[in-house]
């Protein structure tokens, strides 16, 4: 059993502040928060799931849980970082939602090709980026349980 | 020798730098062959030699000879074959060309060889380019002696030579002159017909020109107005994370500092609010129009009705307090992007609904017919209709009849269904009267067999 203090229950990657803090608070709002990291860059990103560079040595048992992914990121892209999450054994249960203001065709059906568990466009309003960014949580973190099958 | 051999060069090297009349006379080279079709010309002094029975010619300035027809055997087998009697048939032609040059419209001449020789010039454009010659006949019965000594002189077969003397026609002066006459008038229709082939050459020029032009211009346009597009693309999307921040810190600020506030603090804040929500709506249309012109569109039969009738339950279900009336009349089926064409009936439908009085039911009216290669589709409202003086404004993105506030919306429904249906190959306009509803006629192409 994991020191429940260690537990990741959400790894957000965002690099625009803004988004990042909105993002956050509407978590926080539903409780989502206590266990969020927040990471600006795909590189980043890569590093926490991998437990490698300023990671390394984080048991990757201790989650996350569910990744919130923005696609348009600082040195590797969103698309990749899907593709790494998805396309390793042990991080490929992961849920991953990809959160982003793109409702480009294009990345929308590569996303899907790479096994993405959910994609929401983010909306311009407040109140309603609170309430999708709230039911995301909700659903991905209490509801839609992850099979918890380790490996063995 | 005079040789044929320029006859066949390729056409149009004239007419290539020419734009129009003038500049074809400025232009430096007009060259006769341009302007004939050879083998027609040729026949056609063919035939007027075996009328007339006189030889003629048509040689340029250049010397080449375009045509020739009933030259006498005296000059092709014998004058013209030996050098110096050949020289002699040289100096004559020149001589005649030159008296042209000089700008005479008739020359006579005696050849050193006896014969007599008359040219006229023929003139395109102002520009002397060929003359016209006959010749080859006497005025009077030839002086025998004179072509005994001459035979001997160049060692011709005598009894042979003189056999081509006898069969040389002698032409009385009066009938010279008239024959002459009439080839004169020929140069002149001929050159007149030159100088329409050369106009005619230039306006087909002009127009492949102003052709390449428009297509190459069209290339450009069409290359400049995707990248625009592309442009308004990433930018209306960049410009939703800022907005989204905007309105995120300031419903933020509302909420926890909002105790803070008095009420025109509050007012000011719940501004921002809304123009941030109609700054957003105005973003997401304008990226639903763009859309609309970069979607792969995908052909399949349509059923108007259906699709109107799906439209029409979604806006009810939007606006359920709202008492909404669709009728539907006849309605061919359409042949397009069923989703698109959904849209078009979205916005059409939506627009006949947002213009009707809202305390009353919102009749609309739906109905098609089949119209030459294409179909007409009508929406008709009883709403409070437009000036038909802003017709143009009405499918212009962000262009409003009615001003911001008295009716939702950013003013890009219809440009959405200006550009679907454009798209499609159709056409769409609106008729109406202030206070007495609106009707919106779209086209679609049939499908092509």
């Amino acid at each position: 059993m994991n020191d429940e203090n260690n537990v990741v229950e959400i790894l957000l990657v965002e690099d625009t502040e803004a988004d990042a803090e909105l993002t956050i608070r509407a978590l926080r709002k539903r409780g989502f928060a206590n266990h969020l990291v927040w990471v600006k860059d795909g590189a980043q990103a890569l590093d926490f799931i991998f437990s490698r560079g300023e990671h390394a040595g984080r048991d990757l048992a201790d989650g996350p849980k569910v990744v919130l992914l923005d696609l348009r990121l600082p040195k590797v892209s969103g698309v990749e970082v899907l593709r790494r999450i998805k396309g390793d054994e042990r991080t490929r249960q992961i849920p991953v939602v990809v959160l982003t203001s793109s409702k480009e065709e294009v990345d929308l059906e590569e996303c899907y090709k790479l096994g993405v568990n959910s994609y929401i466009s983010k909306p311009v309003a407040f109140d309603e980026f609170t309430r999708v960014v709230g039911e995301l949580g909700l659903y991905w973190l209490l509801i839609n349980r992850p099979p918890t099958g380790k490996p063995e | 020798m005079i040789s044929r051999s320029g006859a066949a060069m390729v056409r149009r090297s004239v007419a290539s730098d020419a734009r129009d009349g003038e500049d074809i006379a400025a232009t430096a080279a007009i060259r006769f062959v341009d302007l004939v079709d050879v083998p027609s010309l040729q026949a056609l002094l063919d035939s007027l030699y075996k009328v007339i029975g006189i030889a003629n010619a048509i040689i340029d300035l250049q010397g080449v000879v375009i045509t020739q027809s009933g030259w006498q055997d005296l000059c092709t087998r014998y004058h013209r074959v030996n050098p110096d009697t050949c020289r002699r048939c040289v100096e004559s032609d020149t001589s005649l060309a030159d008296s042209m040059t000089r700008g005479e419209h008739f020359a006579t001449y005696r050849c050193l060889n006896g014969l007599v020789d008359t040219a006229s010039p023929i003139v395109v454009a102002g520009q002397h380019v060929a003359n016209i010659f006959t010749g080859q006949f006497f005025v009077e019965p030839p002086d025998l002696a004179f072509f005994h000594r001459q035979s001997r002189e160049f060692a011709f077969d005598e009894p042979r030579y003189l056999e081509a003397v006898a069969r040389v026609p002698v032409i009385s002066q009066e009938r010279v002159e008239a024959i002459t006459g009439l080839y004169a008038q020929l140069a002149q229709v001929l050159a007149a017909n030159g100088l329409d082939r050369l106009h005619q050459l230039a306006a087909e020029q002009s127009m492949e020109d102003a052709n390449r032009g428009l297509a190459q211009r069209t290339q450009q346009l069409e290359a400049a107005n995707a990248e625009l597009e592309e442009f308004s693309y990433s930018m209306s999307h960049d410009l939703r994370t800022p907005l989204r921040a905007i309105d995120g810190y300031s419903k933020i600020l509302t909420e926890e500092q909002g105790a803070r506030l008095d009420d025109e603090g509050k007012r000011l804040l719940r501004a921002v609010s809304d123009n941030v929500q109609r700054m957003g709506r105005m973003i997401d249309d304008i990226l639903r129009f763009l859309r609309m012109g970069r979607r792969k569109m995908e052909y399949g039969a349509i059923d108007v009705g259906a699709l109107a009738l799906e439209a029409f339950a979604q806006l009810q279900a939007a606006a359920p307090a709202r008492r909404l009336c669709l009728e539907i009349g006849r309605l061919p089926a359409a042949w397009g992007d069923r989703a698109m064409v959904r849209q078009v009936m979205l916005d059409l439908l939506s627009n006949a609904i947002k213009f009707s009085p809202a305390d009353a039911e919102a009749a609309v009216k739906l109905d098609g017919m089949a119209q030459g290669e294409e179909n007409i589709y009508r929406v008709k409202d009883c709403g409070v209709g437009f000036d038909m003086r802003y017709v143009d404004k009405l499918f212009r993105v962000f262009e409003r009849v009615h001003p911001t506030g008295q009716y939702e919306g950013s003013g890009v429904g219809l440009a959405i269904v200006k550009r679907i249906i454009e798209r499609h190959g159709g056409r769409v306009w609106a008729e109406s009267r202030v206070g007495e509803g609106a009707t919106f006629h779209f086209t679609l192409p049939r499908k092509r067999q």
